[in-house]
């Protein structure tokens, strides 16, 4: 990502350590303005401490974070919305008296602001009733609503698509999509189903063990999750060398030690059997496959893969 | 900081917990005179026996008695007490502190504006409390009681337990903090309410033996509290109390405040 760029956020080598464990490892991470940006992990990966430091309810040990480009981030972070983990909600309280408490907080004078946000979340018509009594789809769209009380620019929204129904995430995708486009909010979102989130963000960070594995857009990822030929071999370096040596192959990658995913000439099976069987290669597998997102983001979560293409 | 007061004195306005600690203070204050009422109205045999032991003991009482049972006994400072926790842990059981916090507001006046506001609804309950002993014992003594130094009596005993009710606020708030739990509700009512005096008091018993010339809990809010007389303070008293209670509520401020700013929001 160039200098140039406007980054709504930026943190630099931001860790937290729980209990000797560091939950969150020297993150670097980058969202670009107008982005939604996906992030991406097994639980425990450290996505929720990560957000929750950037929304300032956990202390990073090292590092720093930069919002919109400045490190008074106390500051910034007035212009931000969040939802991390469960949306906090007075469980007594009506929806509107939710807001109401927000608002009088935050200083907000114009008081129809409480009824426009419902509106756009789509609970105005919830009227008396106690947000104990909501839906889980209708507490996450209370919680959004009170992230987008003071009009962020930039929402930070923890797994909001947990405990939904199908309806549900269509209106939550509907929601974050039209949040994006309309109000021009950045939007960075972490959840555990993949697909769901492929079919919304625009940039990913994978996270494994406390460590930003990759950050890549979705043109990247559609690069990368594109037919290719995959080889299992006996000798990886070797078969590498050869690749790049003899048959000038520049996109591939090693997912792991033996297996080879190549990205060009697809079809030229023969060439490649030839030269890695002459290089004393023995070839066990060699076949066309497709990834589909889901198999590909499982693949980058799980495993230490080395992309060693596509990583423009 | 003006706003945080208003969204806390909005949350204050739509709390169950602060209802229903002013209903059961204001119905536990007309106790003894709803006894009276009972004895006096003849349905219940008061001639002999424990009948006639309480109600001797209720007509040789006065309003500044009963005042002094509300307070000193703790009997009101228990509905004050639920009530404290239940709304400085209700913004950790719901989460929404999350709302609140790194929010470019400062978190210290995030805490400064929950101790305002929590005071203001147990000051509220104290207030009634003595709103309606007096006005019940009027009804029940007649003004006849209300004599000489009836009234610089009962506004120096209000005003020093008005002082120690501060104090007290933000020793309650400052363990709800720590705990941010049910757990605090529990310590605040077996552990400071309850158990403090009389731990402090065998404290005392030990060091008396040990030679130690010095008793502990003269300097703690709650032997205050159940040692304050209803007429005829003495100005030492006062101003230990005061010293006392500015000492704790200072403390206790600073402690939960800096607590407060340090500790991750879960």
């Amino acid at each position: 990502m160039g200098k140039g760029e406007n980054f709504v956020l930026k943190t630099e080598k931001l860790t937290k350590i729980y209990d000797k464990k560091r939950a969150v490892n020297e993150v670097s991470i980058h969202v670009k303005q107008g982005e939604i940006y996906g992030f991406i992990g097994k639980n425990g990966a450290g996505k929720t401490t990560l957000m929750r430091m950037v929304s300032g309810l956990a202390r990073p040990n090292a590092g720093t974070i930069e919002l919109f480009g400045q490190t008074d981030i106390e500051k910034q972070r007035a212009r931000i919305g969040t939802l991390i983990e469960s949306p906090g909600l007075y469980r007594g309280m009506s929806a509107r008296d939710n807001l109401e408490v927000v608002r009088r907080a935050y200083g907000i004078c114009d008081k129809s602001v409480v009824e426009h946000t419902l509106s756009f979340v789509g609970l105005a018509d919830t009227g008396k009733k106690k947000a104990g009594n909501f839906s889980m789809g209708m507490k996450q769209r209370l919680g959004i609503a009170i992230a987008l009380l003071r009009s962020p620019d930039f929402l930070i929204l923890d797994e909001p698509i947990n405990g939904l129904d199908p309806q549900g995430i269509k209106q939550m995708r509907d929601l974050l999509l039209k949040l994006n486009r309309e109000k021009n909010i950045t939007i960075m979102i972490s959840s555990h189903i993949l697909g769901e989130l492929s079919k919304i963000a625009t940039a990913y960070g994978i996270i494994r063990d406390g460590r930003l594995a990759e950050e890549f857009d979705s043109a990247q990822l559609a690069r990368r999750c594109r037919r290719c030929r995959r080889l299992l071999v006996d000798n990886t370096e070797h078969a590498v060398h050869i690749l790049e040596e003899e048959l000038h192959i520049k996109e591939f990658d090693v997912p792991e030690n033996g297996i080879i995913r190549i990205y060009e000439q697809l079809e030229d099976t023969s060439r490649i059997n030839r030269s890695l069987t002459l290089a004393g290669i023995n070839i066990r597998e060699n076949y066309l496959a497709g990834q589909d997102l889901e198999s590909y983001f499982m693949e980058l979560v799980e495993n230490e893969a080395t992309v060693k293409s596509g990583k423009e | 900081m003006i706003n945080l007061i208003h969204a806390e004195l909005y949350k204050l306005k739509k709390s169950t917990s602060y209802k229903v600690a002013l209903l059961l203070a204001a119905l536990f204050s007309m106790i003894t005179y709803f006894v009276y009422a009972v004895f006096q109205s003849g349905w219940i045999d008061t001639s002999s026996g424990l009948n006639a032991a309480m109600l001797k003991s209720i007509t040789d009482s006065s309003i500044l008695d009963t005042l002094r049972q509300m307070f000193a006994n703790t009997n009101t400072l228990i509905f004050v007490t639920i009530f404290l926790c239940l709304f400085a842990i209700s913004d950790y059981r719901s989460g929404a502190v999350k709302n609140f916090v790194g929010k470019g507001i400062r978190r210290e006046k995030l805490y400064l504006a929950r101790f305002l506001i929590t005071e203001l609804g147990a000051v509220s309950i104290y207030l009634l409390t003595a709103f309606l002993v007096f006005v019940g014992g009027m009804f029940c003594y007649g003004s006849d009681s209300v004599n000489g130094t009836f009234f610089h009596d009962f506004f120096v005993f209000l005003t020093l337990h008005l002082i120690y009710l501060t104090c007290y606020t933000a020793i309650i708030l400052l363990v709800c903090e720590i705990t941010r739990n049910v757990a605090g509700i529990l310590i605040s009512i077996f552990g400071v309410l309850m158990l403090s005096s009389p731990i402090l008091s065998v404290i005392d018993l030990l060091m008396n033996a040990a030679g130690v010339r010095f008793e502990i809990s003269d300097y703690w809010i709650m032997s205050l509290i159940a040692s304050c007389p209803i007429n005829d303070i003495p100005t030492a008293f006062i101003v230990r109390s005061g010293i006392v209670a500015g000492v704790w509520l200072i403390g206790s401020l600073a402690g939960g405040m800096l607590y407060h700013s340090w500790r991750d929001i879960a």
